[in-house]
């Protein structure tokens, strides 16, 4: 290496030391030390006390967690399908040429853009079971499918009944959608207008350019978000959090992986177990990712190569 | 090409300023690190107070804040509002810069103790002639873990039944004449509560969903206990599978959903939409400051009534009711704990006590009150509530460090039996095994450290 590159490396260097520091502080060492206290009884305001493989034993026989990780796969299958379903279908709608455009776009971007807490606290209002927008909007719904079928159809209470409380906080997470509507939306621009001509030479229908040419140029897009909404789906929080007021909702069916870390390492003064379930669930996610980005290999289609 | 040229040509003049920089960007970490600036030894010392309350509750500790500055000049009180303070008081004394004095939830008590995160205030507490048989004895037993005492209680509530006279008029009932027993609030529910025709509830006369808090404490009305011993939890006591039995007979009568539904319409008693004040709902448990609710948010002419909450056997089990004390502890590493405790016994005093108790609805916790206390409260029931307040029935949240874990838990196992997903028997006893596993790591922990803590202790 000569002088001058030697030069320009700690120049280089010294340009990123504050991210640098910042990473080895705040992140990295954070981390290795989460790992060490996964192995560890530590209360936070005692020392670590080192004890094996204690706490990831204990992981076995924990109910809680074993409900926690079901309803953790149970809303990622439920609300990553659906999400990007809504999202490319708004985002297809938002790239027709109409009057207005401009105006629909914003409209549908900025729920996204609620801060957690105040759309948890929102959606606690609208899926209230008896005073709830959602039911008043539901019930007349129920009451001519009652009156035509004779059935006895009631409009669900969201929050407490356990079989509809992952349903009810699907519907509130579908007002996130709006960052990957708009990655969508930027993949539908993209997409070669040749294509589509010609497609509609060779008769095409609007579903099947939707299918054969559409989907294939929103691949690298789909492939995208749906790892970004797989790893936010499985750290799911606040929302749950906020509707259930930190209680988990009725038999725990919102509780999930990330609440029990949290509840473990601030309420319950057990971080060496919090700390484990965090690495597990590292663990989890970076398997997930892997597998979806191996079968995203064959799939997706990029047009560049 | 050109941005490796501008930062070859900016080299000369980063090597000069590097200096600067790195001295400027030191200034900034330090000042970021809180190193507090050393007492002026010729000034007051300035205590940090955080304090959970708000609005009126917060006015009256600012009051009481005042009174004690116009009584000394040494110690200035600075008084700052947290939400949570169970988990902001851990990670502030975690982090070494705690506050000097701060509420302490009484049911957090033991878990901090255990933890090392308070101050122990026997010394301080024996120094200023603070003693036990000043205190209502339940109130000071709250206090107090593995002998040692770790907070003052300066105000407390307790909790009982309110129930609505024209609800009560309307369904046949003396308006006067609350039930007397578990029996017979029964009765009066089934007097007073309406059902729809698809069974949807339209006034109800108890539900036992209410206060949605509580569902895991219905066995103390019963006679039940959690704990048997200081490290077994007893959950399988007849009484509290009696308690259960009760709530589960109460999902069967009136259906789950139909229970569920009532109650998740009564949204917050702070508001005049509570059923209570609506006429929707006969007969609550709740806490004394229900009074000061209904003052600021029952209709005009609304008529209510106190009493002791009932229990399932009057005679043997007369005034029960659970203790919650307003406790005020002095966190581990506290920069001024003499100036803190000062403070803090001042709160304490019948006096300031009194008067915070007055502006906030409560009780003071000294085990004689005065006869201004008793006279101008705001409280019109307060005499109800004083002589509640000595009652041999009163009863403390279980003082195990796994406190916290032990109520969500039985709580859900009560959501359990009322949407008929579990039986009573069967709900406890999974709460039982697994809170027992819980408690065991908790003593675990305990019985590694307890000798160096209580020889750490007994030197403060």
């Amino acid at each position: 290496m000569t002088s001058a590159e030697r030069r320009n490396l700690r120049t280089g260097l010294l340009f990123i030391l504050p991210w640098l520091a910042g990473f080895l502080c705040f992140s990295l060492y954070p981390i290795l030390a989460s790992v060490y206290y996964s192995f560890c009884d530590y209360s936070v305001l005692s020392p670590p006390v080192f004890i094996g493989v204690q706490n990831y034993a204990d992981m076995v026989g924990d109910e809680f967690l074993h409900k926690a990780v079901f309803n953790t796969f149970f809303i990622a299958a439920l609300t990553i399908p659906l999400n990007t379903a809504m999202a490319v279908f708004l985002a297809v709608l938002l790239n027709f040429n109409v009057r207005g455009r401009g105006v629909f776009r914003t409209v549908l971007f900025l729920p996204s853009l609620v801060p957690m807490v105040c759309l948890g606290t929102i959606w606690l209002w609208l899926l209230n079971g008896e005073l709830g927008l959602v039911n008043s909007l539901l019930r007349p719904l129920l009451n001519a499918v009652n009156d035509l079928a004779g059935t006895a159809l009631r409009p669900p209470n969201w929050l407490e009944d356990p079989s509809f409380a992952k349903f009810g906080l699907a519907l509130a997470g579908i007002w996130s959608i709006g960052h990957a509507m708009v990655i969508y939306l930027a993949g539908l621009q993209e997409a070669p207008s040749h294509l589509y001509e010609a497609a509609e030479i060779d008769g095409a229908s609007f579903w099947q350019k939707l299918w054969h040419v559409t989907l294939p140029m929103l691949s690298p897009y789909l492939f995208f978000n749906m790892i970004m909404a797989l790893i936010a789906s499985f750290q799911i929080f606040a929302v749950p959090y906020v509707l259930t007021d930190g209680r988990n909702g009725p038999e725990h069916s919102l509780f999930f992986i990330a609440t029990i870390i949290y509840e473990n390492a601030f309420k319950f003064w057990n971080m060496g177990y919090a700390c484990a379930v965090a690495l597990i669930l590292f663990l989890l996610i970076l398997s997930l990712t892997l597998v979806v980005v191996r079968l995203g290999e064959r799939k997706v289609y990029y047009a560049g190569r | 090409m050109g941005l490796p040229l501008f930062f070859s040509a900016a080299l000369p003049r980063l090597r000069r300023s590097k200096r600067v920089l790195l001295g400027l960007a030191s200034l900034l970490l330090l000042s970021s690190c809180g190193i507090r600036p050393g007492a002026d030894s010729q000034g007051p010392v300035e205590i940090d107070f955080w304090l959970h309350l708000t609005g009126y509750e917060a006015q009256a500790f600012q009051t009481v804040i005042e009174d004690f500055h116009a009584t000394q000049d040494r110690i200035r009180v600075k008084l700052l509002k947290i939400s949570r303070p169970d988990e902001k008081i851990m990670l502030a004394v975690a982090a070494g810069h705690p506050p000097d004095i701060a509420y302490c939830p009484y049911f957090s008590i033991p878990a901090y103790a255990e933890s090392n995160a308070l101050m122990p205030l026997d010394r301080l507490a024996a120094e200023t002639g603070i003693t036990r048989d000043q205190f209502t004895d339940i109130f000071w037993e709250i206090s107090t873990h593995r002998g040692h005492l770790w907070a003052l209680p300066v105000t407390a509530a307790i909790n009982g039944l309110y129930w609505n006279k024209k609800v009560f008029r309307d369904a046949g009932l003396d308006p006067e004449r609350p039930p007397r027993s578990i029996a017979e609030l029964e009765e009066f529910n089934e007097r007073i509560t309406q059902v729809n025709p698809d069974g949807g509830i339209r006034v109800m006369g108890h539900c036992v969903l209410q206060p949605d808090r509580y569902q895991a404490y219905w066995l103390y009305w019963f006679g039940g206990r959690i704990l048997d011993g200081q490290e077994r939890i007893d959950l399988l006591q007849p009484e509290n599978i009696a308690a259960f039995e009760w709530i589960d007979a109460n999902a069967e009568r009136y259906g789950p959903a139909n229970l569920i539904a009532f109650q998740s319409g009564m949204g917050t008693y702070t508001s005049p939409e509570h059923p209570f004040f609506q006429g929707r709902l006969g007969m609550v448990l709740n806490g004394m400051w229900m009074d000061i609710f209904a003052q600021a948010y029952a209709p005009e002419g609304f008529e209510y009534g106190v009493a002791p909450f009932p229990s399932v056997d009057p005679e043997r089990l007369p005034g029960v009711a659970v203790a919650m004390p307003d406790t005020f502890a002095i966190p581990a590493g506290a920069a001024h704990p003499q100036e803190a405790f000062e403070f803090l016994a001042y709160m304490a005093q019948p006096g300031p006590s009194e008067k915070l108790a007055m502006a906030m609805g409560k009780l003071a916790t000294r085990r004689a009150v005065s006869k201004n206390f008793l006279e101008n409260h705001p409280n019109p029931n307060i005499e109800m509530w004083v002589t509640l307040a000595a009652s041999p029935n009163l009863v403390m949240k279980p003082p195990i460090a796994s406190q916290q874990e032990l109520e969500v838990d039985l709580n859900s196992a009560a959501g359990q039996v009322i949407r008929q997903a579990n039986t009573p028997e069967g709900a406890l006893a999974d709460v039982q095994r697994r809170q027992q596993a819980v408690l065991d790591r908790k003593l675990t922990r305990w019985k590694r450290v307890a000798a160096a803590r209580e020889k750490l202790w007994s030197e403060q």
